[in-house]
């Protein structure tokens, strides 16, 4: 399997999620965008680990990768129970407090 | 002879202040006690200064050596870069100009303090201003470093704007305010003097010790030939050296030789104009004199007395002392106008005191009046005129003092100075009335009083000025008499509208307030009266200790004329 | 060259100036003690004065024919000019002591009696003392400025007595009015003094006459050359001030003497008790200014001479005008006094020096004697007065017929009126001729408009004798008025002749006023007066000097002086006859002179206001300079301190404008910066819209573009 098709499937994979997470109006939405990047950095990692004399650096960085976006996952899920909460709504679009 | 007897003399009543602000109120009744010793002490100290002051001995003017009595420790200096070193000296010192001036101070001080008696309300402060006001007037006199006396010159402004503010009468504010500013702007042009002295003269003797040369005569020799150059000398504020036109930098702004201009005119002008504008303010001469009048009628009567008796006077010591004696040249350029503003003055006061109502403000413009006959005086620039001048200082002291006493012993009683609301009061009050006699047949210059050996003295030298360097036209002393036919006129028409005809006042309820006058006054009156009256028969007792420094002060006129 | 410090030198102690004290002293004693007698006074006071008096008389008679004494000290002095005092005891001071010392124990003798009730005679005598101490100094001290001393005191003590019934506004007025007007001369004496100072360095009278001669006239210009402690000085003024110099020291007798125009004080000052008015004056204060003229009259110019001489007879013919018509017996006296000295003046003018201290004693003795003899018909009628009866004891119109009541008091008045009239057998006849002859050689030598001088003089003794013979008519003969004014006829056996202590001071002056006194003969010449008083030698440069008498021969004195003592007794003899005609006790007027009204016509105005001087005084220039003061107060109060406190409220206008400034460029300039921040902040905030998924979006074109920035 050619390396540019791996890297073409991260990429159109970081586009979906990217494009989940600016478009997507409801929080959990973004947040499943976010975990779809972080994959496809992942599918990167990995393609490029192969390049490793040593093949390990990038799959251990994947593995790093996925703990932290499950540790991410757990924060950010318990925010946007919290955001939920406090402006009964998930819609992003509706929660601009940072508002200039 | 004490050592530092000069100081103990300013720090006595200064001392007095202190104890006054911190003796709690509980013991209220001894501040004017207080006061009274404090001021009595420094009386003796200057009488003990007199004593000791060898009138004989005293040299030239712009000499230190002809100084008595010196204290001179340096006081404070710092290197200013580029400016050179700025150095003040704590230096007092008597010669015959200033004596008299110490003299007629401290005794007038002490019979204010016997005047305050009376004063009833806020008396800490009233004494403790008074006691301020009384160092920083006897300071005055006796320092003889530019700084030193500019402090104290101003110092007087304080106390004495407080003291009418605060124990004025009905317009003390506005008559407060009005002698504040007025005698602030000349301190201003004398200030900018000060400071163009303090550019243009320098220590010959520091200098000479930084350079490692010992004689003064080689360092104002090695500064005038530029082997010193000006940013090498060590500049000074004594006022001694500032009449020594040696000791003034060569090509300085105030030098004599290569001076700078000042709009087109020579520095030295323009300075001795500001200087005499300041001082003609404090003396007061036409037409700087409208503070005058108002600030004595809203002041209370030991404070018209301080004002009258010595304040007048630091305006004349401040002229002999500084613009006569720094710039004789410009002086004798300007001695036309002077003696011009003097005989003015003498018939402007004059004749409105003549249509007086108040007897304060008609006793207010005699003093104009009278002290233009120090001016006319010092235009003569004659030996007689400036002695004239000087005596005429001492002996109006005396005698303001005494008339502004006499207008408080009435206002004491009724409340009311007007003059037409009294008549007749010979029958009430015969005692009070001869008092007044005196005092206002010394004011008219009666001989055998004080006033009459000093307007004589300056009418003689002014005369005689004309032939003998040429200061000043004849006509000024001729005119100038016709000031004593109207003194004798309005004085005499308030006796006769007071003191003459029958008995009557204004407010029938007056009658039974009119007491003669009281043991207290007594002390007030005996004393200052015998005092004219000795000072008018035996005029040697003062001249003996003005007459050498007086003719080295015109002596070095007459040589700036003739250079 | 003659050296100035020897001029002034001190002399050696000389023990005559313990007899110079005590004459100094002694009035001196009685002006201070009789501050605390009270009662005694009087009679303490008379005694004090009688003890002067034996010491002038015994001095005088001791030293009368020995050289002058000069007791020469310093009193102080200013840089290298010692003003010294001298005093000169010479035949003139001798004589003057004893005339004032005289005259004023006769006045204590008359006051006794006339001020008896008063209740503050202690204090009355006490100024007589003040008095007679100044006036002695004048005499005794030979200094200008010493002299000048004294002469102010005496000033001071006549403003005093003047004004002694302080309570009547007219008698305070007058004391104000006789000051300020002799300060007006004093003035001018002052002035002199300033001449000879700048000139001579002093003010003794011998160095002064000793320099006077080593000065001299050069190119118009007044010149003295002297050595001062070894030093040549040469002292120059212009030559008018030589002139000056005289006219000013003049001023000062103008002032003293009551001279035109200074002499309305006089009549005035007669608001002061009566014996007052006897001593100061009539008899010596007044004689003051000739006094001094004496003593300055070497240093005098032809120029301030002829001034002199002028004033004097101009002087001396107004008053004598003016007495024609008053109604007041003290105020024809008054204006008698300015008239004879007037004449006095004159003679001085004239260079008739002894004759005008000749007239100053003569005069000093019968106008004493007028005046104390006024004093005892005044006193006298005063006592009438009751609290019912009131009426002015000084008016003429209530008098009449007094002979018959005071005989003496009429002998007295008699004698001293014909001595003053100027007839022969007393003594104004003497002096009254000797000034006339030396005025009409005088005159003579001058010749012209110069004539006028001693036409005038004539003129004078025609009038004195009108108006003292009108006096003597209208108080001494027909009947007593009074008592036809008040309507109670018992009133006239009231008065009674005045008691010993009034009359024989009167007395006394009578005999002296008679001729016999001065010498048995008609002529002045012959007195033992004009014998010991020569006429002394003018000093002043000889280009500035006067004609003098003394230059003139026997013979043109001689020839003149019968036509000229024809021409005098004659005047008087018809002043007396037209006297007689008018008031003679038969005459219409003197028939109900009790309702005379003031003279009407114009010259009869003229006389009885004494030509209007007084109103031009009081109603031109003293109006003038009130008005004048008070435009001057306006002046100071509205202009100069106007501008002052204009000055300020500029101060004021422009801190306003200061404050206005601040707050709105200043400060706004402030607010402009935060508005324009604020501004673009707003403009910017949509930016910041709160919405992440923007940010996101934003930053990720701005991300590409930075990539493509980058790539390309």
């Amino acid at each position: 399997m050619p390396v540019e098709h791996l890297i073409i499937l991260g990429a159109i994979l970081f586009c979906v999620g990217l494009i989940v997470v600016v478009t997507r109006k409801n929080a959990i939405a973004v947040l499943i965008g976010i975990e779809l990047m972080l994959n496809a950095a992942n599918i990167n990692f990995v393609v490029f680990s192969q390049f490793d004399p040593e093949r390990l650096q990038g799959q251990v960085f994947s593995l790093f990768i996925i703990t932290v976006a499950a540790a991410e996952a757990a924060v950010a899920l318990a925010i946007i129970l919290k955001v939920y909460h406090y402006f009964k709504t998930a819609d992003l679009d509706k929660i601009n407090e940072l508002r200039g | 002879m004490i050592q530092g007897l000069l100081t103990y003399i300013i720090f006595t009543p200064l001392l007095a202040a202190l104890i006054v602000l911190l003796l709690p109120k509980r013991f209220e009744s001894t501040y004017r006690l207080i006061a009274l010793v404090a001021l009595g002490i420094t009386m003796l100290l200057t009488l003990l200064a007199v004593t000791a002051f060898d009138g004989s001995a005293s040299g030239p003017v712009d000499q230190e050596s002809s100084l008595q009595m010196v204290e001179k420790t340096e006081w404070f200096s710092m290197e200013l870069g580029s400016l050179g070193k700025f150095s003040v000296d704590y230096f007092l010192g008597a010669d015959g100009i200033n004596i008299a001036m110490l003299l007629l101070a401290a005794i007038v001080l002490f019979i204010g303090a016997i005047a305050s008696w009376n004063i009833k309300q806020k008396k800490k402060g009233y004494f403790a201003l008074y006691l301020l006001l009384s160092a920083s007037v006897l300071g005055c006199f006796i320092a003889l470093d530019f700084f030193l006396f500019y402090l104290f010159f101003e110092l007087m402004l304080l106390p004495m704007y407080f003291l009418i503010g605060v124990w004025g009468g009905p317009r003390k504010e506005y008559a407060a305010i009005k002698f504040f500013i007025y005698t602030l702007v000349g301190s201003i042009l004398i200030l900018i003097v000060m400071i163009g002295l303090y550019n243009s003269v320098y220590d010959p003797v520091k200098t000479g010790l930084e350079h490692g040369i010992t004689s003064v005569e080689q360092v104002q020799l090695a500064v005038e030939s530029g082997e010193i150059k000006a940013d090498e000398v060590v500049k000074t504020f004594n006022m001694i050296y500032m009449a020594d036109q040696t000791n003034y930098i060569p090509g300085s702004l105030l030098a004599e030789l290569d001076g700078g201009e000042v709009f087109g005119r020579s520095a030295r002008w323009i300075a001795f104009l500001a200087l005499l504008i300041g001082f003609a303010i404090k003396l007061p001469s036409f037409p700087f004199h409208t503070w005058l009048p108002i600030a004595h009628v809203e002041a209370p009567t030991p404070i018209s007395v301080v004002l009258a008796g010595i304040l007048l006077k630091v305006g004349g010591y401040g002229l002999i002392r500084t613009a006569f004696s720094f710039f004789p040249d410009s002086a004798f350029h300007y001695s036309w106008m002077i003696g011009f503003f003097g005989v003015f003055s003498i018939l402007y006061g004059a004749l409105n005191a003549l249509a007086q109502k108040d007897i304060k403000k008609l006793i207010a413009y005699s003093s104009v009046s009278h002290m233009g006959f120090v001016l006319l005086g010092l235009a003569a620039m004659t030996v007689e005129g400036v002695s004239g001048a000087i005596y005429q200082m001492f002996s109006h002291g005396l005698i303001a003092t005494m008339l502004f006493l006499i207008a408080g012993v009435l206002y004491d009683r009724t409340n009311d100075r007007l003059i037409e609301n009294y008549s007749g009061l010979a029958h009430k009050l015969p005692r009070y009335t001869v008092v007044v006699g005196i005092a206002f047949f010394a004011s008219l210059g009666l001989p055998g009083f004080s006033g009459f050996i000093a307007e004589l003295l300056v009418l003689l030298g002014a005369f005689k000025s004309s032939s003998i360097i040429g200061a000043i036209p004849e006509w000024m002393p001729i005119v100038a008499t016709i000031g004593l036919v109207l003194a004798a006129g309005y004085y005499l028409w308030t006796l006769q509208k007071m003191f003459l005809g029958k008995y009557w006042v204004k407010d029938s309820s007056w009658t039974e307030k009119l007491n003669d006058i009281t043991t207290r006054e007594y002390l007030m009156f005996v004393p200052l009266a015998a005092l004219i009256l000795w000072f008018g028969i035996f005029p040697d007792t003062l001249m003996n200790l003005i007459n050498t420094s007086v003719e080295s002060f015109v002596v070095l006129l007459n040589e700036a004329t003739n250079r | 060259m003659i050296e100035l410090q020897d001029l002034i030198a001190p002399t050696a102690f000389n023990p005559m100036i313990y007899w110079v004290l005590a004459l100094l002293g002694v009035p001196m004693i009685s002006f201070i003690s009789n501050f605390f007698t009270k009662g005694k006074a009087p009679v303490w006071a008379a005694l004090l004065l009688l003890i002067n008096t034996l010491i002038s008389v015994y001095l005088a008679f001791n030293y009368w024919y020995g050289e002058p004494i000069s007791i020469k000290g310093t009193w102080f002095s200013v840089g290298d000019t010692t003003f010294g005092y001298s005093l000169y005891l010479d035949r003139l001071a001798l004589i003057m002591t004893v005339l004032v010392n005289g005259i004023s124990f006769l006045v204590h003798v008359f006051s006794v009696e006339y001020m008896r009730t008063d209740p503050r005679k202690a204090r009355y005598f006490s100024y007589l003392g003040l008095f007679t101490f100044s006036m002695l100094g004048i005499i005794l001290f030979h200094n200008l400025l010493v002299m000048f001393m004294f002469w102010e005191l005496v000033g001071l003590s006549s403003f005093l007595l003047i004004g002694f019934w302080f309570e009547k506004k007219s008698a305070s007025l007058a004391a104000n009015k006789a000051f300020i007007i002799n300060r007006i001369g004093d003035v001018g004496l002052l002035s002199g003094l300033m001449i000879l100072f700048a000139q001579f360095g002093t003010f003794d009278l011998e160095a002064l006459k000793a320099l006077m001669v080593f000065s001299e006239i050069e190119d118009g210009n007044w010149v003295t050359h002297f050595t001062n402690n070894g030093q040549q000085v040469m002292n120059s003024l212009d030559g008018r001030w030589l002139s000056a110099a005289g006219i000013a020291l003049f001023c000062g007798a103008v002032g003293k003497s009551a001279q035109f125009p200074l002499q309305v004080w006089l009549p005035d000052a007669m608001e002061g008790p009566t014996p007052v008015s006897a001593l100061i004056h009539a008899a010596t204060m007044v004689a003051a200014g000739v006094f001094l003229l004496a003593r300055v009259f070497v240093l005098l110019d032809a120029q301030a001479l002829e001034v002199v001489a002028a004033v004097g007879a101009a002087t001396a013919f107004m008053a004598a005008f003016a007495a024609l018509s008053q109604f007041d017996i003290k105020k024809v006296l008054a204006y008698s006094t300015i008239s004879q000295l007037g004449y006095m003046v004159m003679a001085m003018g004239v260079g008739a020096y002894s004759a005008g201290l000749f007239h100053l004693i003569t005069h000093a003795f019968f106008k004493g004697g007028l005046f104390l003899t006024a004093g005892i018909i005044i006193h006298q009628l005063h006592q009438l007065e009751s609290d019912k009866i009131k009426f002015n004891s000084q008016d003429l119109r209530v008098m009449g017929g007094l002979s018959k009541y005071m005989p003496i008091t009429f002998l007295c008045f008699l004698i001293c009126a014909l001595a003053l009239a100027g007839l022969p057998g007393f003594s104004g006849f003497l002096s009254k001729d000797a000034i006339l002859l030396n005025a009409t050689a005088w005159a003579g030598q001058k010749g012209g408009g110069y004539y006028i001088i001693p036409v005038l003089g004539y003129i004078t003794v025609l009038f004195t004798a009108i108006y003292i013979f009108r006096l003597v008519f209208l108080v001494f003969t027909r009947e007593f008025r009074l008592p036809k004014i008040v309507g109670e006829s018992g009133i006239a056996s009231k008065l009674k002749e005045g008691n010993w202590l009034l009359i024989a001071p009167a007395i006394i002056l009578a005999i002296l006023s008679v001729s016999i006194v001065f010498g048995a003969n008609v002529k002045a010449e012959n007195t033992w007066f004009m014998q010991f008083f020569s006429v002394p030698i003018y000093l002043v440069p000889e280009a500035y000097a006067a004609f003098s008498l003394v230059d003139l021969t026997e013979e043109t004195i001689k020839g003149l002086h019968s036509w000229v003592a024809i021409v005098s007794i004659g005047l008087a003899a018809i002043g007396l006859i037209v006297s007689y005609f008018l008031y003679r006790p038969i005459s219409k007027k003197a028939l109900v002179f009790q309702d005379a009204p003031e003279p009407r016509g114009p010259l009869g105005r003229l006389s009885l206001n004494h030509w209007y001087q007084d109103d031009l005084y009081e109603k031109v220039i003293a109006k003038f300079i009130v008005l004048q003061s008070k435009s001057i107060a306006w002046f100071d109060e509205k202009v100069i301190d106007g501008i002052v406190d204009g000055f300020a409220k500029i101060h004021v206008v422009f801190a306003h404008i200061v404050r206005w400034f601040d707050k709105y460029i200043i400060d706004g300039f402030v607010h402009l910066t935060v508005f324009a921040s604020g501004r673009v902040g707003q403009a910017t905030r949509s930016i910041q819209s709160g919405n992440v998924q923007t940010y996101i979006l934003s930053a990720l074109v701005m991300l590409v573009l930075l990539l493509l920035w980058l790539v390309f």
